[in-house]
């Protein structure tokens, strides 16, 4: 039994290719999932249709002489071999059964001859034979017999009444044994029928032909029934690539159409040539291979295909046609492409992102580089501001000659260190966007002119500097004079240090835009320098700390900060800042500004730059109009004044002292200060300050050469040393009161005692020790300062008493310096205090403007400058000044430095 | 005539030396000796350098100058300090307040040098933005100490100081 079981199970694996038997048409409309809707290709596809189409004479050739057809033949055979063979040991076992059962037959019969023969009957012939037939193969052979019920045996045993041992007995017995046996034959002929019935059975119905066609057809089934809803296309195609075979559910093209013809001759398209030339190449290679191909055809439009074609071999080897099978994918290609590009486009996003984020780094590196350095800045600033302060202290005492110098040396470093650190701060200050620009009006011509006598009056080279102002430069225009002063003065330092022979230049003309309707003119500042940078370095020229060659720093000195300043305070300005330059010629520095037209100019009203024109006579509109200014190599004030006078007997004999038209006077003598080295080698000189307020005299009496331009030019010997004398007086006068109207009124009345000019200054703080500290520095600074405790108080003052500054803390008690500015500001601007009434501060009947003595200051409302002070350093708090009307910002402590430049600035 | 700050020191000044009958010493020494002392300061970083400015606006005010300066800051220290823990005290914080006191107690030691309670008022500073209690209580104990030890230094200043006075009102006299 387990043998056949065995044996069983082997055929089972052999036959497993077989095809379920119950395949039918209806079999075709089983619940096979609908393709969904993207897979349009199959829409229309008519099940019912017969779809391949066969070449049955290609197939028989195949068959024949193709190695696959030879293999499948080869496998068919063997198969229905198999099945021959088991049917035959079916057969043999079933036969080998019965006779086993005849044998038990005879057997049986022989013991019913013994039970006749001996006392007891004891049949026990109860086996039950088992029919490999059943169940395992029933499906291959239903037509068996089934053997087995007929052949249980009745155990019946043999009943009789009549008594035991008598004839009665012995007949019955004998007669019941008869009919056993009677049904005993009888069963062995039935069986013996249906066994030659089997055996014809079994004859008829198993020929190789048969089976091969039945295993065909369901296999030929059960593709259909897989492939009735696949976006498939299955074919053979001959040597010559024309179709031989195709199974397709497309249902435009007839067998006609297809069978006998290639690709090219069917469709036409894109696509079409190339897979025919992919099979193509797969037929000699004879290699299979896969192939995404994209058809483009009229026939079914746009659709992509993935083909795999195998080469079919001949018996001898030879290639003599292709299987091929194609699977539209074109959705799947959409979505693969679209995927791509979505990946791709994540890619590129991530990238950015990368990149933004790096970018944010630096950018967040830099930007705490920056506030680092700033903060270093300040942080350097203060205690160099007490080196430089405390020096400066040191100067006013009394000390010898060799001291002096030394000292004077001391000085200058340390202002120039504060320069720089001053350049940085700016710079960083323009960069963060704190920086401030106010709109103020000036006169461009006497920038101009201030920035080269002030350039001229430290020249220690032989270079003129000039000035050329177009005629139609309005006058008065808008702006921000101080930083405008910056840049010329920046560019033309820069101008001289570079430049060894020649000239250095403003020019001024107008550059008129069409296009704005607003009265926006622009100034166009340029400048001409020799020498200069050349070409290569234009590029680093405006950056920071760059400066053209590694040899210029130590040639020239310098941060290489200042062209960096200029260009990004004309950007502030909203202008922008060019160069152009040729080797050995020179270079110009070119920057637009857009300015707002002033309003015609009032010969009476003050300028920053022009505080005494009330001294001046009418002839001061000469200056108004004047267009050219020529400052030419004078006597150098150098440190090393042997230097210094060796170049003075180069120039021409001829050559006059300072030329001024009219009205100069008091620009030379504003001008005239000269570097503080000047002033350390006149000091020694100190004798000579009595005579000093003759000197302006002789300059006045020059000044009626020329009429036209302001003309510096270099002193004669003999007017040598009065100039020198007459600059010593201005530094002097500058350095002790901080105030060059002073000079001014010395130049033009020498007599007048120069206290009465003092100008007047409030503090407001509430901080004793500020105050304290506050007024002991402007006495030092050759001040005095009244002061009161808080913003009211301040109002109040300023209501009764004109001041000239006022230095306001914000932090105050009973009203903050911004309200009591704000206050300040909105009289200036009414002309009454009914804000500061309403604000709760008493005010006195007298305005200040009748109190106040010195002329310039009876001004009504003139904008008084108000400077902040405050121990809060935070930019923020700088806005909130500013935005309250105050002026400048001062944070503490008080320094000589900060004291000293809002004295600078503010008190002119 | 300034004092040559750049003279080496002669001699250190101590304690002992403070203790040392001020008046038995001349006044080159008693000005040496109190130049030390702010540089002894100035080397502990107790103060920085406005505070040997303040003591060298002194030739140009007045005397006593220098003197009041130092007392008065004291003073306003004291109260400043006093006012901030008052503040601090109240069941519900002014920030606002404290702000105030802060502003006037930077004010006052950085005008006069003193950088340690510079330095702490911007941790007062951004303990009033942060609105933390428990920080401002810390940094003014931090405020405290440091006035502790500054009002000691500052000690054998006024006495040096106070003698220089007395010396130079009665040569006025």
């Amino acid at each position: 039994m387990e043998t056949e079981e065995h044996e069983s199970e082997e055929m089972d694996i052999v036959l497993s290719s077989m095809w379920p038997e119950d395949i039918n048409e209806a079999g075709r409309q089983f619940n096979v999932e609908k393709p969904s809707a993207d897979q349009d290709m199959l829409e229309e596809v008519t099940i019912n249709k017969e779809p391949n189409i066969v070449d049955f004479k290609r197939l028989m050739e195949l068959t024949n002489y193709s190695d696959k057809g030879n293999w499948q033949l080869a496998n068919l055979i063997k198969n229905w071999e198999y099945k021959q063979a088991n049917a035959v040991r079916l057969l043999k076992e079933e036969i080998d059964n019965l006779s086993k059962q005849q044998q038990e037959v005879e057997l049986k019969k022989l013991e019913i001859l013994e039970e006749h023969r001996f006392e007891r009957d004891v049949y026990s012939g109860d086996k039950r034979p088992i029919s490999i037939l059943d169940e395992n193969l029933k499906y291959l052979y239903q037509s068996a017999p089934r053997v087995k019920k007929d052949l249980i045996f009745e155990k019946k045993k043999v009943e009789i009444d009549a008594e035991y041992d008598s004839v009665v007995y012995w007949k019955q017995r004998g007669e019941h044994l008869e009919k056993l046996l009677e049904a005993s034959l009888q069963r062995e002929r039935v069986l013996l029928e249906k066994l030659q019935e089997s055996i014809a059975n079994l004859e008829t119905q198993s020929s190789p032909v048969e089976e091969l066609s039945q295993v065909l057809t369901r296999a030929d089934n059960f593709l259909h029934f897989v492939l009735q809803n696949a976006p498939v296309v299955i074919g053979h195609q001959d040597k010559e690539l024309r179709y031989r075979f195709i199974f397709n559910h497309f249902p435009s093209l007839g067998e006609e159409d297809i069978i006998g013809k290639t690709d090219v001759e069917i469709f036409s398209g894109a696509g079409v040539k190339e897979s025919q030339d992919f099979k193509k190449e797969v037929l000699e290679k004879g290699l299979p291979a896969k192939r995404e191909i994209t058809f483009e055809t009229e026939l079914f439009g746009s659709k992509t295909f993935l083909i795999y074609v195998e080469p079919v071999f001949s018996k001898t080897g030879e290639t003599i046609g292709v299987n091929y099978m194609g699977m539209e994918i074109t959705d799947q290609v959409r979505k693969r492409e679209k995927m791509a590009k979505i990946r791709e486009e994540m890619a590129v996003q991530k990238a950015k992102e990368t990149e933004l984020t790096k970018t944010i780094h630096i950018t967040e590196e830099s930007m705490r580089a920056k506030q680092m350095l700033a903060t270093m800045s300040h942080e350097i600033r203060s205690p160099l501001s007490g080196v430089v302060s405390m020096a400066e202290i040191l100067s006013t005492t009394r000390l010898d000659k060799e001291q002096r110098q030394l000292l004077g040396v001391m000085l200058s470093s340390g202002d120039l260190v504060l320069q720089l650190i001053n350049d940085i701060l700016d710079l960083s200050k323009v960069e963060s966007g704190v920086m401030k620009l106010e709109a103020t009006k000036f006169r461009p011509r006497e920038v101009v002119k201030h920035v080269l006598q002030t350039a001229a009056a430290s020249l220690q080279k032989l270079l003129v500097l000039e000035g050329h102002i177009a005629d139609d430069v309005p006058v008065e225009v808008i702006g921000d004079v101080l930083r405008i002063r910056q840049i010329l003065t920046n560019l033309v330092s820069n101008a001289i240090k570079f430049t060894h022979e020649g000239k250095v230049g403003i020019n001024l003309y107008i550059v008129r835009d069409p296009g704005t309707i607003i009265k926006q003119d622009s100034l166009s500042h340029s400048q001409d320098q020799s020498n200069a940078s050349d070409k290569n370095a234009m590029p680093t020229l405006f950056k920071k700390y760059m400066q053209v060659g590694a040899d210029t720093a130590r040639k020239y000195g310098g941060t290489g900060l200042g062209l960096a300043i200029c260009k990004q305070l004309v950007e502030l300005m909203g202008g922008h800042l060019t160069v152009s330059s040729t080797e050995k010629q020179g270079s110009t520095f070119t920057f637009v500004l857009p300015h707002k037209l002033s309003t015609i100019s009032d010969s009476s009203e003050e300028l920053s730059d022009t505080d005494h024109q009330d001294i001046l006579n009418d002839e001061n509109d000469d200056d108004l109009s004047s267009g050219v200014f020529v400052f030419q190599p004078r006597t150098l004030g150098s440190l090393f004044s042997s230097q210094g006078s060796g170049r003075i007997q180069k120039l021409p004999p001829d050559s006059h002292g300072f030329q001024c038209s009219n009205g100069q006077t008091e620009d030379l003598s504003s001008l005239s200060p000269c570097s503080n080295v000047t002033y350390q080698e006149t000091v020694s000189e100190e004798d000579l300050n009595g005579e000093t307020s003759h000197s302006p005299q002789t300059c006045s009496d020059n000044n009626l050469n020329s009429d036209e331009s302001c003309r510096f030019q270099p002193c004669d010997e003999t007017s040598q040393t009065s100039v020198e004398t007459h600059v010593v007086v201005t530094y002097d006068n500058r350095d002790r009161t901080n105030g060059s109207s002073e000079c001014i009124s010395s130049n033009k009345s020498p007599e007048i005692p120069k206290t009465e000019a003092k100008p007047k200054i409030l503090l407001v703080d509430d901080n004793k020790i500020n105050v304290m500290v506050a007024k002991s520095m402007m006495k030092q600074l050759g001040h005095d300062m009244d002061v009161v405790h808080n913003g009211a108080e301040a109002v109040r003052a300023v209501q009764s008493n004109g001041y000239h500054l006022v230095l306001m803390d914000v932090c105050m008690p009973v009203m903050d310096g911004l309200e009591a500015t704000r206050l300040i500001r909105s009289f200036e601007e009414t002309g009454n205090w009914d804000e500061a009434v309403k604000a709760g501060v008493e005010i006195t009947d007298s305005p200040f403007s009748h109190s106040c003595p010195n002329s310039h200051l009876n001004e009504p409302r003139k904008r008084i400058p108000i400077v902040a002070m405050t121990a809060n350093a935070l930019s923020e708090s700088a806005d909130e000044c500013y935005a309250n009307g105050m002026d400048s910002f001062v944070s503490k402590p008080v320094t000589f430095q900060n004291l000293r430049q809002c004295l600078q600035q503010y008190l002119p | 005539m300034p004092r040559k700050v750049q003279n080496p020191p002669e001699f250190v000044p101590t304690d002992k030396c403070i203790a040392m009958d001020l008046k038995k010493m001349d006044t080159d020494s008693l000005n040496r000796m109190l130049l030390d002392r702010i540089q002894e300061l100035e080397r502990k970083g107790l103060v920085d350098h406005n505070f040997r400015q303040c003591y060298l606006l002194k030739e140009i005010s007045s005397l006593t100058f220098f003197l009041d300066l130092i007392v008065v800051f004291l003073d306003d220290v004291h109260t400043v300090v006093r006012a901030m823990a008052k503040t601090l005290t109240q069941p519900v914080v002014n920030y606002d307040e404290m702000y105030s006191h802060h502003i006037k107690l930077k004010g006052s030691s950085s005008c006069i040098g003193a950088c340690r309670i510079k330095d702490a008022c911007f941790k007062i500073r951004h303990a009033i933005e942060s609105n933390s209690k428990d920080g401002c209580l810390q940094v003014l104990n931090v405020v405290h100490n440091e006035y502790k030890s500054l009002h000691e230094q500052f000690d054998g200043v006024i006495k040096i100081e106070r003698e220089l006075v007395s010396r130079g009102t009665r040569q006025a006299s």
